[in-house]
């Protein structure tokens, strides 16, 4: 099973249906039990990083469970836009931290007359590692992306690049944890691909 | 760039889908049952989707069980606007799996409720519909609400837009909507050098040539269409003309 973290923040429901659609056992919740025993947990986020960060902070049972299961269990995570932003350590968006998955921190993109921000829309990626959370996915594949921050591209953790005013991170991977800067649930049978491996990566 | 963007604009009336001509809302064509739709939409993996409900807007009351069903099985980003009365309203609309919210020119009276919403879902999942036309030597802001033109330069609106701090906007010139006469291409040139924010075209695209002029102007335009797109086997966007398939469908009815 696979548990979508409802902390108040996102577009839980887009990512449950694209899950059921797959016919891939998912539940929206924020209930300790219920988290820890899934064997994957997804983390959505819309909005600003301080938003999604206080209304963690502010749910300290929830913020605990979820620290548990990605530093202590190891489980398989997974945040999607915002919700991969805030495993940073910190972003210029915002003065509170994130949660530290990766030793990283989010930026914004610079204003340019070229380039309209946020970057928004279909953008194809580059895969830059291979990884099973990639398999099967087309040699060009594209996803919708809808963000004005970005996390900097870092050899140690960047699977997975695309390019607006510069090449940012599209997908990172930190052993048990992953983030994707798109929306696999609004990309079609492209993110279909990333949420099935994802939950095969999980379930096993 | 190859990410342009290519997105029907459906108009809901009393759960249906409808096309009007020049806003004109005693001038409408039945398109057809949005559930269908959005899933031939959803097959053909298009880019993305507005739907704008008239009657929501009139009522100020949100159907939010038919935008529950439509995401359902929806696998590409939706937009949604009309008869947003308050940010619990945009919240939800979003939870239930739409990706942003659009408002329109009447919420310029209340500009409080979309900084709340900003602030709140991010400039990315806020999109504002601008209707204007051509009225005594320039651009006006057309009133969706009272069906008629305000004083408001699109130029100055269009500042005040930015500023608020939308992700995107979506133009609309109401004197071509529907009237297959293509896309007000000066029109779209002014905004664009005006805003920095993305924009979608809108309003009197017939065929591929038209959303071609308007990505000429900036490579990451969106343009829209309330025509029905449909994508051929070679993957290009083709205009279907619904007049004649209703056409059709009365004769096979008969």
């Amino acid at each position: 099973m696979i548990s979508i973290v409802d902390y108040g923040v996102g577009n839980v429901g887009a990512i449950s249906n694209m899950l059921t659609f797959l016919r891939i056992e998912n539940k929206i919740t924020s209930h300790k039990d219920q988290i820890l025993e899934s064997n994957g947990m997804i983390l959505p986020g819309v909005g600003s990083f301080d938003k999604a960060m206080s209304k963690l902070n502010n749910q300290l049972a929830l913020l605990n469970t979820i620290k548990f299961f990605a530093e202590e269990s190891k489980k398989p995570v997974l945040g999607i836009c915002l919700g991969m932003q805030i495993m940073a350590k910190e972003s210029s968006e915002g003065i509170i931290p994130g949660l530290g998955w990766v030793n990283t921190q989010i930026c914004k993109f610079a204003n340019s007359y070229e380039v309209k921000i946020p970057n928004m829309g279909w953008r194809y990626v580059r895969l830059e590692k291979k990884d099973p959370l990639f398999d099967g996915l087309p040699f060009s594949s594209k996803f919708y992306f809808s963000h004005s921050y970005y996390m900097p591209l870092d050899q140690r953790y960047s699977i997975m690049t695309s390019e607006n005013v510069e090449k940012f991170s599209a997908a990172f991977k930190n052993e048990n944890i992953y983030g994707v800067q798109f929306h696999p649930e609004k990309s079609h049978a492209y993110g279909m691909k990333i949420l099935s491996n994802f939950a095969r990566i999980s379930n096993g | 760039m190859d990410e342009r963007r290519i997105i029907p604009i459906l108009q809901l009336e009393n759960g249906r889908f409808v096309k009007t001509k020049k806003f004109d809302l005693r001038n409408k064509t039945y398109i057809g049952d949005p559930i269908n739709t959005l899933r031939i939409f959803n097959e053909f993996q298009l880019d993305e989707v507005v739907i704008l409900d008239i009657t929501a807007s009139k009522l100020k009351k949100i159907s939010i069980e038919l935008l529950r069903d439509i995401a359902s099985e929806c696998f590409m980003p939706l937009t949604y606007g009309g008869g947003i009365q308050n940010l619990k309203d945009a919240e939800n609309i979003i939870s239930v799996g739409f990706e942003k919210i659009s408002f329109n020119s009447q919420y310029l009276r209340n500009s409080t409720l979309i900084s709340e919403t900003i602030r709140s879902l991010g400039s990315q999942a806020v999109v504002c519909s601008i209707d204007y036309g051509w009225l005594d030597g320039g651009y006006r802001i057309f009133d969706h609400l009272s069906r008629k033109f305000t004083n408001i330069e699109l130029e100055n609106y269009l500042l005040q837009c930015t500023d608020l701090g939308f992700g995107e906007l979506i133009i609309t010139n109401i004197q071509r909507e529907g009237s297959w006469e293509g896309y007000d291409i000066e029109g779209i040139k002014k905004i664009c050098r005006l805003t920095s924010v993305p924009i979608i075209a809108n309003g009197g695209a017939v065929n591929q040539t038209d959303a071609q002029k308007v990505f000429e102007l900036s490579a990451d335009a969106g343009v829209s269409s309330s025509v029905l797109f449909l994508k051929n086997e070679s993957g290009v966007l083709v205009n279907f003309p619904f007049e004649r398939r209703n056409q059709l469908e009365l004769t096979y009815n008969d």
